[in-house]
């Protein structure tokens, strides 16, 4: 409602006023976080709002990120004033979902998120943005209802009783709602796959990032105070949530011949990867392997901001080749040679989100990757063998297939309508992605 | 006396075990070898890998059918294997 009763014709005042807003917020988050300490997740606090490296982190990536996307609103149709304001609002409840476990602030922060969502992608106003904006809106509501009853549960229940970890177990599915992992994620492929790719840039790198650390708090909450088995039983439920997504993910993915869709999908199989992480972090709860919970925090941490980056610059890359159809393959053949800059930087980023080093995806996948491989945690080894930490490699090698499909035609030569106008968010997004994958060796303190 | 001479002439032998023993068998395991590399992997690998995760890649798609009622149900039968699986390593545990 607040939305449409903006004006409509003040685009350019709109970009400035969120840029200003959200430089300051990057500013302030980044000096409360200096010295940049990594990783560390904090329970208690004498406030509702905690301010640790999982808030900072997550709060910076979702500002600048936005800062990139605000540019662009200019391309979403009839929104010029509107698209700004719902990027702050986004920005404003990841960040207060990443930083609190009051459930009053818990609930206002989820619906500030949810809001901004739809009515971000609704704002295009062209048919799929909208089907897709309905479904989102439906399914969101539904979602919620999981996340009031399960906060009230861990919330209100006495501490260690067993109606906590039942709590947790409805909170995981309004996640799997929000972050799309399996069989939650239904909307997904629809919402992603053919909304105005300007909104999705936001809506599938920062939008969910709250949701997820906010699991990381919970989990670091309540973890330690219910029993071992119900805790092993929460680790059972997000191991499989996790292998879930990652497999069906990637086979969506796969064979997919629209990039933006192939997106949608490969969206599904990174919160797989996030997933395996919180997993490992409630496993190191559960079977006091610290070592293996430092990993999980610190790759998750770097995972946010790697996803983030990398999504973002891919949906409004994705804006700028498909014009007003599908982002059909085909579309991007010859771009390798009619934008140079801008496929150079899409390649560099699509090879981050495989894993490859040493882009900081890399970092990401390998820290997550080496907590799931604890010799510590015996859930996760069979006869010896770390079967999660190879499913979760299987499922970063069968994703090469459909990135590199994506680089190869870029590369190849065709008819391109694309501009050589350079597009700023893949470049930028890509020279951070490879500067910090090559500074992380020097920015990380191993225990 | 034939039989010795036919022997000695064909230098006992060695020429033709030679070539049936070594030279033979190494061509049938080279051919064992190939048939296993060009039947089994590159078949595995190139053939029957691929097309199963295209199949199951196809199959996967057609469970998005855009419709909202179908979604529905597939978030609570989620709820629902998750509740179940819960509870069953609960009781095992």
């Amino acid at each position: 409602m607040t939305l449409t009763l903006l004006p409509r014709n003040r685009g350019k005042l709109g970009v400035v006023i969120g840029e200003i807003a959200l430089a300051i917020s990057v500013a302030l988050w980044l000096i409360y976080w200096y010295p940049f300490r990594v990783p560390m997740v904090s329970t208690a606090s004498a406030s509702s709002f905690h301010s640790d490296e999982l808030s900072y982190l997550v709060s910076v990536t979702a500002a600048f990120v936005g800062a990139l996307v605000l540019p662009l609103s200019k391309r979403v149709e009839g929104s010029s004033w509107q698209f700004p304001f719902a990027i702050i609002l986004g920005v404003a409840g990841t960040s207060a979902l990443a930083s609190t476990t009051n459930p009053l602030v818990i609930l206002a922060s989820w619906g500030l998120v949810s809001l901004a969502s739809y009515s971000m992608v609704s704002l295009s106003g062209d048919k799929d943005s909208l089907i897709g904006s309905i479904k989102y809106a439906f399914m969101s509501a539904l979602s919620f209802q999981f996340l009031l009853i399960g906060v009230y549960m861990v919330v209100f229940s006495p501490a260690g009783s067993r109606i906590i970890a039942l709590g947790v177990l409805l909170f995981l599915v309004a996640l799997g709602f929000k972050a799309g992992i399996p069989p939650f994620h239904m909307w997904l492929p629809d919402v992603y796959g053919f909304s105005d790719p300007i909104p999705i840039s936001m809506l599938s790198s920062t939008m969910k990032l709250g949701a997820l650390a906010l699991a990381i708090r919970i989990l670091a909450q309540v973890m330690p105070s219910i029993e071992p088995r119900f805790g092993l039983s929460l680790v059972t439920v997000l191991v499989i949530l996790s292998s879930a997504a990652m497999v069906l993910g990637n086979l969506g993915a796969l064979t997919q011949t629209d990039v933006q869709r192939m997106m949608a999908y490969s969206s599904i199989a990174h919160v797989g990867y996030m997933t395996m992480a919180l997993s490992a972090f409630a496993a190191s709860v559960v079977y006091k392997a610290p070592q293996a919970g430092y990993f999980a925090l610190l790759g998750l941490l770097v995972y946010f901001a790697s996803y983030a980056l990398s999504k973002a610059s891919v949906f409004s890359f994705i804006s700028g080749v498909r014009g007003q159809g599908r982002a059909s393959m085909f579309k991007f053949q010859g771009l390798g040679t009619a934008n140079k800059a801008s496929s150079a930087s899409v390649s560099v980023i699509l090879l981050n989100l495989i894993g490859m080093p040493p882009l900081l995806g890399f970092w990401g996948k390998f820290f997550i990757f080496l907590s799931t491989a604890s010799p510590s945690i015996p859930p996760f080894y069979v006869a010896g063998i770390p079967w999660f930490t190879l499913l979760g490699v299987a499922n970063s090698a069968l994703s090469v297939f459909y990135y590199a499909k994506v680089i190869r035609t870029m590369y190849t030569s065709g008819p391109s309508g694309m501009s050589s106008k350079v597009i700023a968010i893949p470049l930028i997004s890509s020279v951070l992605l490879a500067a910090f994958g090559l500074a992380m060796p020097f920015l990380i303190s191993l225990p | 006396m034939p039989a010795l001479h036919s022997f000695l002439y064909d230098r006992w032998f060695i020429n033709s075990a030679y070539y049936r023993v070594i030279v033979g068998g190494f061509a049938a395991a080279s051919r064992g070898l190939d048939a296993v590399e060009h039947g089994g992997f590159d078949k595995f690998y190139h053939s029957l890998l691929p097309s199963t995760f295209s199949l199951a890649s196809v199959k996967l798609r057609r469970v998005q059918t855009g419709v909202i009622s179908k979604y529905l149900t597939a978030l609570f039968a989620g709820l629902l294997i998750m509740v179940v699986i819960y509870v069953a390593f609960l009781l095992i545990g």
